[in-house]
């Protein structure tokens, strides 16, 4: 089997380019950017789009695609959603994605705009509201994935989570794009056993793996005090999320890739010596 | 339905009390509409309704604070200007941006057009302007 690659996401702000400039560089294997920062409003190129371009052409490393705005879970396809596929495709002819994620969920509903991906509830209606969406994704770019979110709060019993993920999986024709931080976050806030929900999962449909840690809610957030762990993308990978690597790289024999992601904004230059230790960490891992 | 699920959800969480809203609109939508409105029948299933309701209020509550702060990033990021207010006075701001979000629907995916829409709202005589 054809080790996984390594990669790592970039984003079009200029101190984070910088501060991860070596990695990028000198360790990726591919580069993973999110479309959607790259637009203007009506998802026309925004001021960074030809930036990206340049940087990728430059770099000679493939790219795939993550975007977060595709709102997979909405029923149908109506002229939003046809503006958003309009742009990928134009975005794919500029990028060549090698594949396409986009996040489990939905963004918005009755043209109201939430942004955050929104939990699903557990039934065929949005099984096939999914797989219509991905099917029009695989149009445009021929491998597809979506990728398990963070719920807060869930519709259905958190633990049942990965019989519907399956079920998409199947109904689409799709990968999966296994984020072992967002399991670990969200398992963590409700309660179930990340062991098991990780082995109830298909893991033949894993294409890509995210790694990435994340930080702790304000105390102040809540009126009971109570605190959460988000999905921030902030900080270095936590030893949760490592462990859960290493048990599942040798079970996803269709895995291409993995990435170490960090949310641009993030990384001071304090922190840049724990990042590289990630990245020749997941390198490691992978060999 | 779903689509009715998902219009719950989203209004749910632009709201400053996520838990109470959602109770409301599930209590509205089970009731149904009038007898000759086309939605009069329950628009939510038996198990839709048990879902909803059954949603943990403080995983609610840190969802409807994370959606509405991008709102809020998607206002600075918008416009400079606007960041330079926030900086300004972040507590006159805020009070103008909790105005914002109570009376102008969330329909802008992109920073300009949020930034845009703030801006007109809070530069006439809004509330929370003065």
């Amino acid at each position: 089997m054809t080790p996984p690659l390594l990669g790592l996401n970039v984003a079009p702000d200029a101190v984070f380019l910088s501060r991860t400039r070596r990695m990028l560089e000198e360790e990726a294997d591919f580069l993973e950017i999110t479309p959607e920062t790259l637009w203007a409003a009506g998802c026309a190129p925004g001021p960074h789009w030809d930036d990206m371009v340049a940087l990728v052409a430059k770099s000679a490393l493939p790219v795939v695609g993550h975007g977060v705005g595709l709102s997979l879970g909405t029923p149908g396809i109506d002229a939003r959603a046809e503006r958003w596929l309009a742009a990928i495709r134009r975005d794919h002819a500029a990028f060549h994605f090698l594949w396409y994620s986009e996040h489990f969920g939905f963004a918005g509903a009755d043209n109201a705009w939430a942004a955050l991906p929104l939990p699903l509830p557990p039934t065929d209606e949005a099984v096939q509201s999914v797989a219509a969406r991905l099917r029009r994704l695989r149009d445009i770019v021929p491998t597809v994935a979506f990728e398990n979110n963070v719920g807060y709060a869930t519709l259905g019993a958190p633990s049942s989570e990965p019989v519907f993920i399956n079920a998409i999986c199947s109904a689409a024709e799709c990968g999966l794009l296994l984020d072992l931080h967002n399991v670990h976050v969200q398992c963590d806030n409700l309660g179930v056993p990340t062991d098991a929900y990780l082995a109830a999962l298909d893991l033949s449909n894993v294409i890509e793996i995210h790694v990435s840690g994340g930080s702790i809610s304000d105390p102040r957030w809540l009126a009971s005090g109570r605190t959460m762990r988000l999905d921030s993308h902030d900080g270095p990978v936590p030893p949760e999320v490592w462990t859960s690597l290493a048990w599942a790289l040798p079970r996803c024999p269709n895995l291409r890739g993995v990435v170490l992601e960090r949310i641009d904004g993030s990384l001071g230059e304090a922190d840049i010596p724990a990042h590289e230790a990630d990245v020749r960490r997941l390198r490691e891992m992978l060999c | 339905m779903l689509s009715e699920v998902q219009r719950i959800l989203v209004a749910a969480a632009h709201a400053e009390d996520a838990p109470a809203r959602l109770r409301a609109l599930v209590d509205e939508a089970c009731r149904g509409g009038a007898e000759d409105d086309a939605r009069a029948a329950p628009r939510l299933t038996a198990d839709e309704r048990a879902w909803l309701l059954a949603m943990d209020p403080d995983g609610l509550r840190v969802t409807s604070l994370l959606v509405r702060k991008l709102r809020f990033e998607r206002v600075v990021r918008g416009d400079a200007t606007l960041l330079r207010r926030f900086e300004d006075d972040p507590a006159a701001f805020t009070n103008v941006f909790r105005a914002y979000c109570r009376d102008v629907a969330p329909t802008f995916a992109f920073p300009e057009d949020e930034a845009r829409a703030f801006r007109a709202y809070a530069d006439t005589d809004a509330p929370g302007t003065g």
